[in-house]
């Protein structure tokens, strides 16, 4: 198999205290090796605080690792966000373009798909007074929406959560597995051991900074289960 | 820079600007009554209170105020323009030139709309003169300063957080030494040659020579100032690309 992306013996750095130059260094993340396949999904385990955030930041480009490789086999990698760069005095339908250009969509695909998306988020009435207006919930469901505007060749995504009310919840969340089933290329990452099982062809452990582990999702499980 | 990233720095320029309009009870008013109030506290200060001028005092005032203006809002706003960007580049990727051409782009559009009200103000003055033809040369030599200078300070800004407040200290020496209030050709000798090293003294005589004199450029003076601008884009980009995955670990 062919991994569209690999990262061999990634680390990442951070120096403690304000200055660029000196400081003690901390190693986020020390060493770690991946890779993923064409339309698998990778889950990402490990215990709070070792450095998944900071992994999937380097895996969709937004910071460069300090030591080791990123193998790229011309793909796209980007995180799943919602209600980005949303301005309140913007109204929804504005804000839709704006958040999903920043996230790579097309203006000419969200336009096409605006009432699919507005939908979706079943704000057809809302869509064109200003965001501060909108409840909470409205919100969520706008960005939710919006997200799913994105199409990049890897997804990555950081907790598999639904978000608005219990109804909303159940189908966003139901979406975002619709999408990790699909022959898309997704990294996950999740303390639920359960949603991993269910979503994940094999999956990474790491701890301290290090992939200790890799391999088919069942195994490498109940190998952290065990070590818990 | 691809077209998703020039489509998205228009569609932002544009909604900022929209949201600043939205923002107060006068809306878009306010793109033409600040710069009124603005040289309008300059009038008063230089014309009534302090008696100075002479003939055309008034509208050499405003061409230098108005010319002055723009550099300054847009570099002021460069100050923090990568810093205050930090939530929004932790989550998607963005190439960071994208956050000073948005501030570039707003603060160009804002000034091309004072510079109408000026030829209005000069036109009524009765100084238009077939010398305006010279506008749009002068236009891009000074769009391409304000890049240089702003593409520099941003990318410099998050790594030396220090500049921000030398910057400020600098602009507002360049802005008494720009010859808004004077005229900076009588001055001989070091001061004289001090002050020729300030870009914005070529731009804003080059400006008054179009609008008020009736002349074209010193095109000598405009050259110069036209290369610096350019080595300074240069640089600034570079900065922009090298620091690109470094800015979102800043604090």
């Amino acid at each position: 198999m062919n991994p569209v992306l690999a990262l061999e013996n990634v680390g990442v750095a951070y120096r403690r205290g304000r200055s660029l130059r000196s400081g003690e260094l901390y190693w986020a993340l020390k060493d770690i090796s991946l890779s993923l396949g064409h339309g698998e999904t990778l889950g990402v385990i490990g215990r709070n605080g070792v450095g998944k955030t900071t992994l999937l930041k380097v895996i969709a480009g937004i910071i460069a690792p300090d030591r080791g490789q990123i193998r790229n086999a011309g793909v796209s990698a980007s995180l799943l966000s919602l209600q980005v760069g949303f301005v309140p005095l913007l109204t929804g339908r504005e804000n839709a373009i704006l958040s999903g250009m920043l996230l790579g969509a097309p203006k000419s695909r969200i336009e096409e798909n605006m009432d699919e998306l507005v939908a979706f988020a079943e704000l057809e009435e809302f869509i064109d007074e200003p965001v501060s207006s909108y409840s909470a919930g409205m919100r969520a469901r706008l960005g939710f929406s919006v997200a799913m505007q994105a199409n990049p060749d890897v997804l990555l995504i950081d907790e598999v959560l639904g978000v608005g009310d219990a109804a909303f919840r159940k189908k966003s969340s139901e979406e975002i597995q619709r999408r990790i089933r699909s022959n898309r290329s997704v990294i996950l990452v999740s303390h639920n051991t359960q949603v991993m099982a269910k979503l994940c062809d094999r999956v990474v452990w790491i701890e301290q900074g290090v992939s200790r582990m890799q391999g088919e999702a069942g195994e490498v499980l109940a190998a952290y289960e065990a070590s818990v | 820079m691809t077209p998703h990233y020039l489509q998205l720095i228009l569609y932002k320029a544009r909604a900022d600007l929209k949201v600043e309009a939205a923002r107060g009870y006068m809306g878009m008013l306010w793109w033409v009554l600040e710069p009124v109030l603005y040289m309008g506290a300059f009038y008063i200060i230089f014309s009534v209170a302090l008696q100075r001028g002479g003939e055309h005092f008034v509208p050499w005032l405003l061409i230098g105020l108005v010319a002055w203006k723009w550099f300054d809002t847009t570099v002021r706003m460069s100050l923090n323009a990568i810093t205050a960007g930090k939530g929004l580049m932790s989550q998607v990727y963005l190439p960071k030139v994208f956050f000073p051409a948005v501030v570039i782009l707003k603060n160009t559009v804002k000034f091309l709309v004072t510079l109408g009200l000026l030829l209005l103000f000069l036109l009524f003055y009765g100084v238009g003169s077939w010398s305006w033809l010279a506008i749009p040369l002068l236009l891009v030599a000074q769009l391409l300063l304000v890049c240089g200078v702003t593409f520099s300070v941003a990318a410099l800004t998050p790594l030396y957080p220090d500049l921000k407040l030398l910057m400020n200290n600098v602009l507002m020496l360049m802005f008494f030494l720009s010859g808004v209030f004077f005229d900076t050709s009588n001055l001989q000798g070091w001061l004289g040659m001090l002050l020729d090293l300030n870009p914005m003294v070529h731009i804003i005589h080059a400006w008054r020579d179009v609008l008020l004199f009736g002349q074209w450029p010193d095109m000598f003076h405009l050259i110069v100032v036209l290369l610096f601008s350019v080595a300074m884009c240069w640089l600034g980009l570079f900065l922009l690309h090298r620091y690109d995955r470094l800015y979102p670990r800043l604090a």
